[in-house]
């Protein structure tokens, strides 16, 4: 069948050795950054082995939403979709793929999904591997890596819906703009808003009440991403360590930071209490949010393509 | 598929742009039977390339209908009947060998059996030797090649071939004619086949259809518009073409002549092969040195002239 021939072909497209390794060399790139901080592997070295599990299980959770799970994943999700027809556009073979006996959604579907099976894989593997370095830097057991790694099924759940949002929506700018310039462009522009302007923005509207008086916590993204992903990671059961919470809330905003901040307690006699989640929206309001609206732009866009002149 | 209505068209209709409007095809029929060998001829942007991509399904017709087999244009049935290759044909970076199995897994066949057939093929174009190279490297003549490579991976039952000899060497337009009238011949296969030389297809089409900014102007089997066009005029290069005007004037059997911008006699008859005997026997008893003595040739401007000469004569 038509679609299994586009869908092998990808897939094989991105099994290619050069490009595997450029993705783990982006997704490993902050680990070596990590691994630099000397001071603080002279911090961990004296604490506890179940402090060091805590901690090292807390940074990872930071690393991996800010990075391996966020920036790095959805920057190549974005790369890769965009492309799905704006490079077919570009090397004139988009005029012959339409004149063959496929559907040209199933031709789109098929381009995603064997993208969507060849991240997956990416990103578990990744995983495991940055997990198993980080692991063996601070020179844990095998027990205690099995607790690491407790955090992997979260990790890969919440990877899943970063693809599927960053992916439906390049693959539909692929498909409506003949560039892939274009289609990049205005998802760069999400990425950067949403974890980037929006940490300052969100700090000062808070604090001055603007942020509830104008209700901006529905266009606030970033909000809603950090949102999805502590309510994934508590609901498997991984709670981060305070110090931990307000890292991430400082990101996204998803915990109440106390005034003075949260400072690193490696003195394990003190009882570390979790902050508290901010509850600007709920779980469902910010899944519904971020699932929908991709949804309902890819479905328009590909019944653009689907009408659309090719020459 | 009991059709043998291989290509149909009513009154099909493109019309590009929204402020600049550029009416590229106008009310297009076409009725294609089952293993025609069919030739689709006009100038520079006279519309070919935009029918074609209407009905291999790459563009929406604007206004009318085309059907492949009974099933409408741009359907995935439509469209499994067709192999086609573009104006101009484009590839991805990938080995020719590897592209051809590609295209043929598209069309659903096995991976090995799509191997055997793209090496045939590759074989028949002459680019056996070229099978593992990169088809970006290719130069005009074998992307050209190449291209019909991939409309042919399936055995489809329409060929349709967008000005498939343009890249080509004389050589090369002579042999991929053959190859496939060949093909089409044996497996009586239908193939619509743009040009804009009408003398170059001459030879291997049935039916034509002659289009110009966007209209038909003369549709009929080659049997028909040879004998329309060609049968009865000819074209005479004498040593005295002076002498010889004045005595054709007179013949009853000669309907015009008239001496061309060649400096040479054309002359319509009534009877052609009255005429070739007639004027066989001028030359002899008139000492005339014959130098050339041959059938008018239905080129495309041949075709255009008449038509326009014929519109102020009898209103055709
Ligand atoms: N994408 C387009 N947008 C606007 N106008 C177009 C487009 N493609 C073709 N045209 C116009 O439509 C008309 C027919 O073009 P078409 O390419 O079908 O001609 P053609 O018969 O294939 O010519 P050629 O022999 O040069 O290939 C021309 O006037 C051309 O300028
Ligand atoms: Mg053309």
């Amino acid at each position: 069948m038509s679609f299994s021939a586009v869908f092998r072909r990808e897939l094989e497209n991105h099994l290619n050795l050069k490009v595997l390794l450029i993705y783990v060399l982006i997704l490993l790139i902050p680990l070596i950054l990590f691994s630099n901080l000397s001071e603080e592997a002279q911090m961990f070295s004296n604490l506890t082995l179940d402090l060091k599990v805590e901690y090292l299980t807390g940074f990872f959770l930071i690393f991996a939403f800010v990075w391996i799970c966020g920036f790095a994943l959805s920057v190549i999700t974005i790369y890769k979709c965009s492309g799905f027809i704006a490079e077919e556009v570009s090397s004139r073979t988009l005029l012959l793929m339409v004149s063959k006996p496929i559907k040209r959604h199933n031709f789109i579907l098929a381009k995603f999904l064997a993208f969507f099976i060849f991240i997956l894989l990416l990103q578990l593997l990744s995983l495991f591997v940055t997990l198993y370095f980080w692991a063996s830097f601070f020179k844990l057991d095998v027990f205690s890596l099995a607790k690491v790694l407790r955090i992997v099924p979260p990790l890969m759940v919440y990877s899943t819906f970063i693809i599927l949002v960053f992916g439906t929506l390049s693959t539909a700018f692929s498909s409506i703009f003949s560039s892939r310039t274009k289609a990049i462009l205005p998802l760069i522009a999400i990425v950067i808003i949403a974890f980037i302007i929006f940490v300052p923005v969100r700090g000062a509207a808070r604090s001055s009440g603007i942020y509830e008086s104008y209700f901006l916590d529905t266009l606030d993204i970033g909000y809603d991403f950090g949102n999805i992903y502590v309510s994934i990671l508590e609901n498997s059961g991984v709670k981060p360590v305070p110090f931990i919470q307000g890292a991430i809330g400082s990101f996204t905003g998803t915990y109440i930071i106390p005034e003075g901040g949260v400072k690193v307690d490696y003195d394990h006699s003190v009882i570390l209490e979790s902050l508290d989640r901010a509850g600007y929206h709920s779980l469902e309001h910010s899944l519904l949010k971020l699932t929908l609206a991709p949804m309902l732009i890819l479905i328009l866009s590909v019944l653009i393509f689907q009408r659309r002149d090719v020459h | 598929m009991a059709e043998k209505i291989a290509i149909e068209a009513r009154g099909l209709t493109k019309v590009y742009g929204f402020r600049k409007r550029v009416v590229a095809v106008e009310n297009l029929d076409m009725r294609i039977e089952k293993g025609t060998i069919y030739g689709f001829i006009g100038p520079n942007g006279a519309g070919k390339t935009t029918t074609i991509k209407m009905l291999v399904g790459a563009i929406r017709p604007t206004r009318g209908e085309a059907y492949i087999f009974g099933e409408p244009v741009g359907s995935v049935r439509a469209k499994s009947y067709i192999g086609y290759s573009p104006e101009h044909p484009n590839f991805y970076s990938m080995h020719a060998l590897d592209f051809l199995i590609y295209i043929g897994t598209l069309y659903g066949l096995p991976k090995d059996e799509a191997k055997g057939r793209a090496e045939e093929l590759l074989e028949l174009f002459g680019l056996e030797n070229s099978a593992d190279k990169n088809a970006l490297t290719f130069s005009a003549g074998m992307k050209q090649k190449l291209s019909l490579a991939q409309a042919l991976i399936a055995d489809p039952e329409i060929l349709i071939l967008d000005e498939p000899t343009a890249n080509l060497d004389p050589i090369g337009r002579y042999e991929v004619l053959k190859n496939i009238e060949e093909l089409a011949r044996k497996e009586k296969g239908t193939v619509f086949i743009s040009s804009h030389i009408l003398l170059e297809l001459e030879k291997i089409i049935d039916h034509v259809t002659i289009i110009d900014r966007g209209k038909v102007i003369l549709q009929s089997s080659m049997a028909d518009l040879k004998r329309r066009f060609s049968e009865n005029h000819f074209v005479i290069d004498v040593s005295d073409n002076r002498l010889l005007l004045d005595i054709l004037k007179k013949d009853e059997n000669v309907t015009k002549v008239w001496v061309n911008h060649e400096g040479k006699i054309e002359v319509m008859v009534r009877d052609g092969k009255r005429f070739k005997e007639k004027a066989l026997e001028i030359f002899r008893t008139r000492r005339m040195e014959l130098n050339e003595f041959y059938p008018y040739k239905i080129s495309l401007e041949n075709i255009f002239l008449k038509l326009l000469s014929n519109k102020s004569g009898d209103g055709e």
